[in-house]
């Protein structure tokens, strides 16, 4: 395909700029929701074998009736509007909780053995809670980090069309070369080239589906105020919103028991497994609940909503794979596609080698950036490219190094340590900033390979950990079918000597590779300048 | 770099925006079943006409053009509301 040289010239540089600006962001993305596919599992390890044993199971709407009346006996307020937590696979335990705007908190609570109401333990998943939040706001407190990956996203795409643009004059011939050989950088290059168009649906996805889900309420605003003459919200509550708010009636009636409830949501569904019912103006006579979870038997997107009076019992209004509008469907679809939520274990281990992959799609790029800026006749290089050689090991390499820290601070910290969730998250932030400030005050590749190192370090401990705190626990789990903290242990004891195998070859390429360069090390060039 | 960059953050959003209340308005149908699926593909309509700002041969070309197709989409997204050929139907 001809494309002139100007407009190459152009779209090249669309894709270093927004490369440049958006690359490590989206590192620490990828890296982050690689590992959130599993959140589940890490959820499991952090618990422990011993918690990953099933809860006996007691039938739910008998022991979801009682922990309600306990619920709105001692807080009425509660009333209004609250939620149940039913039992699922992922999570055993029944729960009931509600927003109390007093206190701007919500408020957890279950039943205990003797079917009293107990506040609930906040959920020990904060680790797999925060790398979650890793993926979406890069650490970055309030609704910015969002906003932030909101604007990530639209560069991304931007990155994404630029660089197949960039390749499609050359893309016959250069795709599947992969040219080894002495210059690395082609290497390199095609490595980066090879992985973006081959990986590109999955990028395009997720550049779109990323834009939706943190800046797609910002968007909204300037359709509804100039395309919709202000409608807009009420157009399109029909798709995001089983029901319809109202408000209550005032007038004391009798709810349907949650049995009858339950009952008649699913005769309306059939294969409907609710995980959620939000309950609404309880005891009143204009009461409602909505019910939300999945049918399995549906392949992409499979969320059912149903509305139902909560005082009559009768179903309002049904949204499930077989009956449902367009746009919900659509907008069900997207959200199944980013998070993984069809297919089976096999998607989310694909979804992960991918994940890993985009990973080292920016990675490259900045390295491929820092080399196409090289200097090639003397051993001094830009400053620039000095500081985002620094800046990239740092950033990547800190927070791999840093969310394996948390892990092995999650098994060894003491169980009943105050805050303990702040120091968790400390250790992630200390590690992650003292691998950027090591980088900046170190040679380039010297800081790689000390990195490499903590990386490999960090990631051994995490098994080491483990093994430490719950002894053969983790084994007999396995082998007793939740092999999930097993699988994550035998990662991490395999992820060690790679990054040990990646230090070593830092430190051939900084004595042996090209002394003009920013990853030289430094007596390389003293030899240079003496041989001459 | 900087004229076309300006034009394409600067102009190419609201032009999609226009392009995409256009479209979404002119569909037949209930505007209630239409409206979503569009809302949702205004991100790759948006990444896809911010792009092809690039492909202008210079910053200058960039602003006049978009300028122009900004006045068009709006200018006829209000004269067609105007006219009562399309609008969003009272709820």
């Amino acid at each position: 395909m001809k494309i002139r040289a100007a407009t190459l010239r152009s779209f090249l540089a669309v894709h270093t700029w927004v490369g440049l600006i958006a690359g490590l962001f989206l590192f620490i993305a990828f890296y982050a929701g690689s590992l959130t596919i599993f959140h589940e599992q890490i959820a499991a390890w952090q618990r422990g074998a011993a918690a990953s044993e099933a809860v006996p199971q007691r039938p739910v709407a008998p022991q979801a009736q009682q922990l309600i009346a306990a619920l709105v006996h001692a807080y009425p307020q509660a009333r209004e509007r609250f939620i149940l937590d039913l039992p699922s696979p992922t999570h055993a335990q029944l729960g009931a909780r509600w927003y109390d705007d007093k206190t701007a908190r919500w408020r957890s609570f279950r039943l205990d053995a003797d079917d009293q109401l107990v506040a609930a333990d906040k959920a020990p998943s904060n680790l797999s809670d925060f790398i979650y939040s890793l993926h979406y706001t890069a650490g970055i407190p309030g609704i910015f980090g969002l906003y932030l990956f909101g604007v990530v996203c639209i560069l991304y795409g931007l990155a994404l069309v630029s660089g197949v643009i960039i390749v499609l004059p050359t893309l016959a011939a250069d795709l599947f070369a992969l040219r080894q050989g002495r210059n690395l950088k082609r290497f390199w290059q095609d490595a980066h080239n090879a992985i973006g168009v081959l990986s590109l649906p999955f990028h395009i996805i997720f550049a779109w589906t990323g834009a939706i889900l943190t800046i797609g309420t910002l968007l909204l605003a300037p359709f509804q105020y100039l395309i919709y003459d202000g409608q807009l919200l009420k157009i399109v509550m029909h798709d995001l919103s089983v029901s319809e708010d109202v408000s209550a009636a005032g007038i004391a009636a009798t709810p349907a028991s949650v049995a009858t409830l339950l009952d008649n949501a699913q005769a309306t569904a059939p294969g409907f497994v609710p995980t959620l019912a939000v309950f609404e103006h309880y005891g009143d006579a204009r009461a409602r609940v909505q019910f939300y979870g999945g049918n399995a038997q549906a392949a992409l997107g499979h969320t059912v909503a149903i509305a139902a009076d909560a005082t009559s019992g009768a179903v309002m209004r049904v949204s499930a794979p077989n009956a449902r509008t367009p746009g919900t469907a659509f907008y069900d679809q997207l959200r199944a596609l980013h998070f993984a939520d069809y297919g089976g274990l096999a998607v989310r281990w694909l979804y992960f080698g991918l994940g890993l992959l985009g990973a080292f799609l920016f990675y490259s790029g900045n390295l491929l950036w820092i080399e196409s800026r090289r200097k090639r006749r003397q051993p001094l290089q830009p400053g620039n490219t000095r500081f985002l050689a620094r800046l990239t090991l740092g950033v990547c390499l800190g927070c791999i190094a840093g969310i394996s820290s948390m892990f092995v601070a999650s098994k060894l910290l003491p169980a009943d340590l105050a805050a303990r969730e702040s120091w968790e998250r400390g250790m992630y932030f200390g590690v992650f900033f003292a691998s950027i400030i090591w980088a900046q005050l170190r040679v380039p590749t010297r800081a790689a390979c000390e990195l490499l190192w903590l990386c490999a370090a960090s990631s051994a401990s995490l098994a080491v950990a483990d093994l430490a705190i719950n002894g053969g626990a983790t084994w007999h789990a396995a082998l007793r079918g939740h092999p999930a903290a097993l699988t994550i242990d035998v990662l991490a004891l395999l992820a060690a000597p790679l990054f040990v195998r990646a230090a070593r070859a830092c430190l051939r390429r900084g004595r042996n590779g090209d002394p003009h360069s920013v990853w030289a090390l430094p007596e390389a060039a003293i030899v240079d300048i003496i041989v001459g | 770099m900087w004229g076309k960059s300006t034009a394409a953050a600067l102009l190419g959003l609201p032009f999609s925006v226009a392009l995409i209340g256009l479209i979404a308005l002119s569909l037949p149908g209930d505007v209630r079943i239409n409206t979503l699926p569009m809302l949702l593909l205004f991100f790759p309509a948006a990444i896809a006409i911010i792009s092809a700002v690039f492909a202008f041969r210079s910053g200058r070309r960039a602003w006049l053009s978009m300028s122009v197709a900004n006045l068009v989409a709006w200018g006829l997204l209000y004269a067609l509301k105007a006219a009562g050929v399309i609008g969003v139907p009272a709820p």
